[in-house]
């Protein structure tokens, strides 16, 4: 049985570290200077701009997070782990009256917990200059977007922490966590591009193959809730908004949920097995 | 004769008083509704002369009314014609009328009888300040030319924008004026075959098509807003037409122009404004006709996701003065060609693209660089569409970095603008926008930081008594503390223990002794719980296998070298006191215990190997468990700290704990052990006292010693100054003796480190 207050002991020891930490120091204040500077960019000051200024500083931001949460979400996760074990605090930990599944999920909450505050920084800070600015976009539009990258985030996270599990040293983590990034963030869309392009393939199947990417559904989720349309993305955005219709966000939302629970599940089975060795 | 003039002047006089009575009639007011003397408009229309006024006063009246003499027709309070759904509402077939004022609502839904608000079939019809609702189509002037529509509001019928019908029609239908009418919600304002049109100050929004137009020359397009259509206006097969100061806004339909022109010649479009389209402009083989031109100055478009948007035969439209404002792609050509035989820049005068990067030496306003529009992402999605899913993906950036990195892979600019203008210019009819904050995102903006807060609030130490009612100190519940039944552990195919079993009772000491890979960490791991196993191992009554996590509460781990987390001695040993469960504790008479009082405040990495050391010894008593667990725990300490960690585990060890270390040092297992376990190879070879465990030492015929080279010669030297004979030999000394426990405390009394020892057969010994 799981003692969440157990879990909450390691998990605020977690939070507490990884704020303390000098790269999500730096991390948070780069994010969070990008996202200011990125709301404010001066915008014509006439009629009819608010709506597609905003909605052009939204895509902005999301390209942003595509770029930055992966990063950090990633290696943040994939060194949880790994490096305590070769530091041997892991194992020292475990000797302890603890489970190690109150031990993963305390350590995925901490770092949760850090990495969500520090992207609600950077997007609250863009949000009230947006919001200065008479921002043409609704408030829950926005809360759609930022609840997409906090989904993201932890995607990625529950990712680096099955790298975390599986790796033996931190190094090899965090070369695992980059690779990764480099697979979602670039790899990924350029072969599907080159396939695309090689192979004429048809919308349901670019549509289909893209949406196995985590970062595409976060992107599809997060232009849609900004613009109520996905048009911007061209015929497979029309293709899948005339699909889903309705279901379209839950079916973004839950996709983004299964790549938070299934690797956090496999990670918690890996590291059951193999505990701190 | 006279005669003849008397009748002359009295024809005049009856001409002169006829014609008096006409003019008056023609300024009559025939009043209906109200105290009026007509209850319905065909009663005053029927007695109505050519030029006279009917006032109609609020109340509904039916429909279908038909207006064949040229008379106008004014509602007064807003009176209503209603159609009850069936055919349309009102046919003018007389010329001059004028029919104002009128609420239109509910006309018949027949598409094939084109059901409709006002249908007008004669010239010079003046349509004015009507509001026509729940309508099929609203104003059809069809063969009606000269006929004025203005002020009128429009909302058309049905959900299903093609299934609706056209909120203005305009039908074979010169000169006809559309002004300051508002068209909403229908499919489209259609126009065929008209020329001359002026459309002027119109609102045209939720359309399908705002302006949908064929065959129509001469016209001119001014000051109208196209906004939220499915398309804002498509022109097509006309000529000679004039566009001025028109705003076509966020058109996203299926095709989302702002301005569509298929084979349309001699256009002027100036100063109009295009903002968040799909695509701001788009032109299909326009101009048509060899030798002609389209001109386009003054506009600007901003945020659409297509600028301007082309077919590949496009040609010989001249782009000059216009500004391009982050549209996410400027200029886009639909299909594999270059759009070099379009102007980009005439006279000197070029365009402003906001993402040109060159600068302005002389100050002249334009750059000394062109800009080249050569992306080559947006030249791939240009050809495929397809890609357009990866806007605003990394990856497409990527593409774009490397063929502007690379300029092999830079493709041929699409158009090159030879003097770009350097700033922004917005059409002065545009009004400045409101500065008004948007409450509700900044409400959240706000709320998301104070999550934030939260979050770092959450890490803030909390002045408060450790207090749990889990993990209180474990009540010893059996008289045997720990019980091993054919404990067996491999790694792979390598057997590291082999069925051992023992138990260990309250209050024994007892020490596992072994070379190295002997088996003596793992054996401590597997009582832990921390390293799955074959067997059972119960500590304190519990099953390990089954409740790990409950028998690792009962006992304290010492190990051979801990780590721990970046935090301060005293935060350290809070954390392991909350984990622990431990119900009041007083961190610094703990600390004070093992000697650390006054290093509280240090950071672990202040710490030596021995305070560590020392650390862990408090923290695996802070439960007060029954039972302590070493693993080693002298082997980084100093000949004082291991003398003082040993004094005080001896204490506790007379105060009732039970204690099970691994060791190699004969000194700490005879000074702390009541009982002895040797392991070799897994196995336990010895279960016994002290005093045995030396005489079995004694047995093995070669005492084999790792100690740094350094040391050799001082070892050498007091072994043999107490009768020892050594042999070196590789990274060891061996030592020929029977006595191997008194050579091992003659080598720690001359102060020589022993890395390691073994005791090894004859057939070990060197040659």
């Amino acid at each position: 049985m799981i003692d969440l207050k157990t879990v909450w002991i390691i998990g605020r020891k977690e939070l507490q570290e990884t704020l303390s930490n000098k790269w999500l120091i730096v991390y948070t204040l780069l994010f969070a200077g990008l996202a200011l500077a990125l709301s404010s960019l001066s915008q014509p000051d006439v009629e009819f701009t608010a709506l597609a200024s905003y909605n052009r500083t939204v895509a902005s931001l999301v390209n942003l997070v595509l770029l930055f949460v992966p990063l950090i979400g990633l290696l943040f996760g994939a060194t949880s782990l790994a490096s305590e074990r070769e530091t041997g605090a892991l194992d020292y930990l475990l000797a302890q009256p603890v489970s190690r599944i109150e031990v993963l999920l305390g350590k995925y909450i901490g770092v949760a917990c850090a990495l969500l505050a520090s992207l609600n920084l950077g997007l609250g800070t863009a949000g009230i200059i947006l919001a200065w600015q008479g921002a043409g976009g609704d408030a829950n539009g926005y809360v759609m977007t930022v609840i997409m990258a906090c989904l993201l985030g932890l995607a990625m996270l529950s990712i680096g922490f099955l790298i975390s599990a599986l790796a033996a040293k931190t190094a090899t983590a965090i070369g695992g966590a980059i690779f990764t990034w480099l697979l979602f963030v670039f790899v990924g869309d350029l072969g599907l591009i080159g396939a695309s392009l090689v192979t004429e393939m048809p919308i349901q199947t670019t549509l289909l193959v893209a949406l196995l990417n985590p970062l595409q559904l976060f992107k599809m989720g997060a232009i849609f809730s900004a613009h109520t349309s996905l048009e911007v993305l061209g015929p497979v955005g029309l293709y899948a908004t005339d699909t889903f219709d309705t279901n379209f966000m839950p079916l973004m939302v839950a996709s983004l949920a299964l790549w938070i629970v299934i690797p956090l599940l496999l990670a918690q089975w890996y590291f059951a097995k193999r505990g701190a060795a | 004769m006279p005669r003849y003039w008397v009748g002359l002047i009295l024809l005049g006089c009856w001409l002169y008083g006829s014609s008096s009575a006409v003019n008056a009639q023609d300024s009559r007011r025939l009043l209906v509704g109200l105290d009026g003397a007509y209850a319905t408009i065909e009663d005053a229309l029927a007695i109505a002369q050519e030029g006279d006024t009917i006032e109609v006063h609020g109340g509904t009246y039916a429909a279908p009314l038909t207006i064949d003499k040229s008379v106008t027709i004014t509602g007064v309070g807003n009176p209503i014609i209603d159609g009850h759904g069936v055919g349309s509402l009102v046919y003018i077939r007389a010329a001059h009328v004028v029919f104002q004022g009128f609420i239109l609502q509910n006309t018949g839904t027949a598409q094939h009888h084109e059901d409709s608000g006002i249908v007008i079939e004669a010239p010079h019809v003046t349509i004015a300040n009507n509001q026509l609702q729940n309508v099929l189509y609203g104003i059809f002037f069809a063969n009606a030319p000269y006929g004025v529509a203005t002020g009128n509001t429009i909302y058309g019928w049905g959900e299903e924008a093609g299934l609706r019908g056209d909120g203005i029609r305009v039908w074979y239908s010169h000169r006809v004026q559309l002004i300051e009418n508002e068209i909403n919600h229908s499919r489209d304002t259609l126009i065929w075959y008209s020329d001359d049109l002026v459309i002027r100050d119109n609102h045209f929004e939720g359309n399908r098509y705002g302006l949908h137009f064929m065959y129509n020359d001469g016209a001119v397009i001014e000051g109208n807003t196209l906004q939220d259509n499915s398309v804002g206006a498509f022109l097509m097969y006309s000529k000679n037409t004039t566009l001025r100061e028109n705003i076509f806004a966020y058109n996203r339909g299926s095709s989302g122009y702002g301005l569509a022109l298929k084979d349309m010649d001699d256009v002027q479009a100036a100063d109009n404004f295009f903002v968040g389209n799909r695509e701001g402009l788009y032109l299909d083989n326009s101009p048509a006709l060899i030798d002609v031109y389209n001109y386009f100055t003054g506009n600007v478009f901003a945020y659409n996701d297509i600028g301007v948007a082309t077919l590949p035969s496009v040609q010989r439209n001249v782009f000059q003065d216009n500004s391009f404002l982050d549209n996410i792609q400027q200029v886009s050509m639909h299909g594999r060609e270059v759009l070099s035989r379009n102007i980009w820049s005439q006279d000197g005068i070029g365009n402003y693209w906001s993402d040109y990067a060159g600068y302005d030496r002389n100050g002249d306003g334009y750059g000394e660089i062109p800009y080249h529009s050569d992306r080559l992402f947006e030249q791939l999605a240009d050809n495929n569409p397809t890609l357009r899913l990866f806007t605003y993906s990394p990856a497409a950036q990527a593409i774009e970095f490397a063929a502007s990195a690379f300029p092999v892979f830079r493709p041929q600019p699409k158009l090159v603008d030879e003097t770009p203008r350097m700033a922004l210019k917005l059409p002065a009819y545009l009004e400045a926008k409101q500065p008004m904050v948007a409450t509700p995102l900044l409400l959240t903006s706000l709320l998301m930081l104070g999550i934030t807060g939260g979050v770092v609030l959450l890490t803030i130490e909390r002045r408060r008594p450790l207090v749990s009612k889990h993990y209180a100190p474990s009540a010893i519940k059996e008289d045997t503390m720990i019980t091993v039944t054919q404990l067996s552990k491999h790694y792979g195919i390598h057997p590291v223990l082999q069925n051992i079993s023992f138990s260990i009772a309250a209050g024994e000491s007892v020490a596992l002794w072994g070379t190295n890979g002997a088996g003596k960490t793992t054996t401590l791991r597997c009582l832990l719980g921390v390293q799955d196993f074959e067997g059972q191992i119960r500590v304190n009554g519990i099953d390990v296998q089954r409740d790990s996590k409950a028998s690792r509460a009962a006992i304290g781990y010492v190990p051979q070298q801990a780590a721990f987390y970046n935090m301060t001695v005293r935060q350290t040993l809070k954390f392991y006191a909350r984990l622990k469960r431990v119900p009041h504790i007083n961190l610094d008479a703990a600390l004070a215990e093992v000697g650390l009082a006054d290093h509280a405040k240090k950071p672990i990495k202040a710490l030596s190997g021995g305070m560590k050391q020392r650390l862990a010894l408090a923290i695996s008593l802070l439960a007060n468990p029954p039972i302590l667990m070493l693993d080693e725990p002298t082997a980084n300490l100093d000949n004082q700290g291991r003398a003082d960690f040993l004094a005080l585990v001896q204490r506790l060890n007379q105060a009732g704990k039970t204690i099970i270390f691994s060791s190699h040092r004969v000194d700490e297992v005879m000074q702390l052990a009541t009982r002895v376990l040797v392991l070799r190879d897994g196995q336990i070879e010895l279960d016994d006292t002290p005093a045995h465990f030396a005489q079995h030492l004694g047995q093995q015929r070669y005492l084999k010693v790792w100690i740094p080279t350094t040391h050799w010669e001082q070892a050498i030297a007091a072994l043999q100054a107490s009768g020892f004979s050594t042999t070196p030999n590789g990274a060891a000394l061996y030592v020929d003796t029977l006595q191997r426990l008194h050579a091992l405390q003659v080598l720690a009394t001359a102060g020589v480190p022993v890395e390691n020892f073994d005791i090894v057969d004859h057939k070990d010994k060197p040659q």
